[in-house]
């Protein structure tokens, strides 16, 4: 399986702006590293789940590879290409085959455009289309995600969450890409609707033979969606590999409670569960932990893991943990 | 154990909202008990009516444009519709109190944590400055805020989400109220922050003996902490058991509907492979309430005209179960 998207050794810093008097004085600006330094890898026809909660910078990593921010280091190859420090003229061919479906489908839709234009205007800018060409088109996509034609002429407000949910995922889906960065799609849905938009998301795939970044915090949903996943704590991947590993057999302890913090549904599973309340907060991103970032909520903490930082540990199959004790 | 002795009594509450095209039903025709040291759920998505039904009881729906046209609310006996506002007022925060779903627009931006938390203590217990800033720090730690004494005089946006909805619970919990009504109390949260402040809750109810109606849209939170259930679909109960039947054999399609939508991580899955989720077609019918049948006919995968056409009452399907469903017994022993 050849990679269609290969991010090595990605960095993106925010700098805090400074005041006038802080500029004049030199005194050291501030930076907040969202993402420091993860690998990520995937292949044509799949979904790559990328895990972790608020704040850990997930959203930061799809925002880098759709070239939305300007990664501060590291090397995003998208087809053999590196895009991450690209020209913008350069950048514009490969934009068509680089989509995204936002999370919030209230934000996402410019209230005094009809759901036409909406969807309409990639699809225009890419591929030339005008008129009742370009209208037809649309409609087509409209019919595809389960909407009907002759809601084209609508505004987004007589829509429900998740039928706007689908009218992002027909803009995605116009100028025909190769991999959609899917930034917690189904999260603002109702439990009912989220099922619908999941299984049109994996129909898509199918029939395009699209690859996903499914970047979300539940985990249900995650291992339900995609191929392989990954696991982000305070800027980094702690672990990666196929799912039913990584599910079953985790091996960093963050990955482990999470797992265990999410609710079980039958009564039996849930007295033979072994629970881990996690204490504390996740750290600032200014001020990550030193050593291992995880240890001052980590359970099985030890001494070396405030001081040095983790290696990555390899089962030679794909599946990697950054720990010094993996489990 | 004796028969738990209720508490709060919403009996055939309907509530409706008035709009530029004509009104619409939120509520209708709610009723459910809460006992004492009880966790109930109530569990719906958006526009169910649970949010609603919970303000009723404090009565702190908007009217106009709101109005509860019928039912009753009582608390230990006392109809609340017989209080005047000035009782009313002592009855919110030191009885019942309210957990609000989002934290960082329930919280006052401008008064730090100490203040807000405060100003129920001293409106209902008052005493001297000292006492109440004693009590704050005894209800913060009670809700395990690490360095009470460094967080009391903090602005909310010095607090993390998780810390904020602590506070939000702190401020409910700061007059010993009877009854707690936590409303989406984790929605906001990561799920690692999530299980800590659901510990919490849970370890309030075991020490202090508080009533919680949580109301969620989250089956997985419902199964870990709720005794019984309350499903509400389109502004109506269909269905009311407890926690175990509910979940493990439930008897109204709607519920077995949740449960089949939601992607489940003790699920067995093809390795490799990626199973269908079950959909619930459609969505959720506007003032679903006023429809002469079934509310949920229309995305029922049982229903018949007979659904459509009349409404279905309520029947007993097992140990305090009750299913308003026509289908109930073709739902009998079919695993969700």
């Amino acid at each position: 399986m050849s990679a269609l998207l290969e991010v090595t050794g990605l960095v993106k810093r925010f700098e805090q702006t400074r005041s006038l008097f802080d500029q004049l004085t030199k005194k050291p600006v501030k930076a907040v590293q969202a993402v420091s330094g993860i690998d990520l890898t995937i292949g044509a026809n799949e979904t790559l789940g990328l895990v972790g909660e608020s704040g850990c910078g997930k959203s930061t990593v799809g925002r880098c590879i759709l070239r939305l921010e300007t990664p501060d280091a590291g090397k995003i190859l998208f087809d053999g290409q590196d895009i991450a420090k690209m020209e913008e003229s350069a950048l514009r061919p490969l934009r068509r085959r680089l989509q995204v479906v936002f999370q919030d489908p209230y934000a996402s839709l410019n209230p005094r455009r009809t759901v036409g234009d909406a969807v309409g205007e990639p699809l225009a800018n890419f591929t030339g289309l005008k008129g009742a060409a370009l209208r037809e088109e649309v409609a087509l996509l409209f019919e595809r995600v389960g909407l009907r034609r002759d809601q084209l002429d609508r505004f987004p407000h007589e829509f429900s969450g998740g039928q706007r949910q689908r009218i992002g995922i027909a803009r995605a889906l116009g100028p025909k890409p190769d991999l959609i960065i899917l930034d917690e799609p189904v999260s603002a849905l109702d439990v009912s609707v989220q099922a619908q938009v999941v299984n049109l998301l994996m129909d898509l795939q199918d029939e395009f033979g699209l690859s996903y970044l499914f970047i979300a915090h539940d985990l249900a949903v995650v291992r339900h969606i995609s191929q392989r996943v990954a696991v982000m704590y305070l800027g980094q991947v702690v672990e990666a590999g196929p799912r039913d590993i990584v599910f079953a057999q985790p091996r960093h302890p963050y990955t482990q409670s999470l797992l265990s913090a999410a609710p079980i549904l039958d009564a039996q599973k849930r007295r033979l569960a072994k629970r881990i309340i996690l204490g504390g907060d996740l750290p600032s991103p200014s001020n990550p932990p030193s050593g291992c970032r995880f240890h001052t909520r980590c359970p099985y903490v030890q001494p070396i893991c405030k001081t040095v930082a983790p290696p990555s540990v390899s089962d030679g199959a794909g599946h990697t943990a950054n720990c010094h004790f993996p489990l | 154990m004796s028969a738990p002795k209720p508490l709060l009594q919403i009996d055939g509450l309907s509530v409706e909202f008035s709009a530029r095209a004509g009104s619409v039903s939120a509520v209708d025709d709610i009723s459910l008990t809460l006992h004492e040291g009880e966790i109930l759920a109530v569990v719906g998505e958006s526009g169910s009516g649970k949010s609603v039904t919970a303000l009723s009881a404090l009565r702190l729906i908007p009217d106009p444009p709101g109005r509860i046209v019928a039912g009753s609310v009582s608390l230990d006996g006392i109809d609340l519709a017989t209080l005047d506002e000035a009782q009313m007022r002592r009855i919110r925060g030191k009885e019942m109190a309210m957990i609000f779903q989002d934290p960082m627009s329930s919280l006052n931006p401008i008064l730090t944590v100490g203040q807000q938390i405060g100003e129920a203590i001293s409106l209902h217990q008052g005493g001297t400055k000292q006492d109440v800033r004693d009590r704050i720090l005894e209800v913060l730690e009670l809700v395990r805020i690490p360095q009470a004494e460094l967080r009391i005089d903090q602005y909310p946006h010095e607090l993390s989400g998780g810390m904020r909805q602590r506070i939000m619970i702190a401020m409910a919990l700061s007059c010993n109220p009877r009854v707690l009504l936590a409303d989406e109390p984790t929605t906001a949260l990561d799920v690692t922050i999530q299980a800590q402040i659901l510990a919490l809750l849970r370890d309030l109810r075991a020490r202090l003996g508080t009533a919680i109606l949580l109301i969620t849209h989250d089956l997985g939170v419902v199964a870990e902490n709720a005794d019984r259930v309350v499903v509400m679909y389109g502004g109506r109960k269909v269905e009311e058991g407890p926690v175990e039947l509910l979940i493990g054999a439930p008897r109204h399609p709607y519920t077995r509907g949740l449960l089949g939508s939601m992607p489940n991580l003790d699920q067995a899955l093809v390795p490799g492979r990626q199973g269908r989720l079950t959909e619930i077609q459609g969505s959720v019918p506007i003032n679903a309430a006023r429809l002469p049948g079934c509310g949920f006919a229309a995305r029922c995968p049982f229903a018949d005209d007979h659904c459509v056409a009349v409404r279905p009452p309520f029947v007993r399907v097992g140990d305090g179960h009750i299913s308003a469903c026509w289908k109930h017994d073709e739902l009998e022993g079919i695993q969700p």
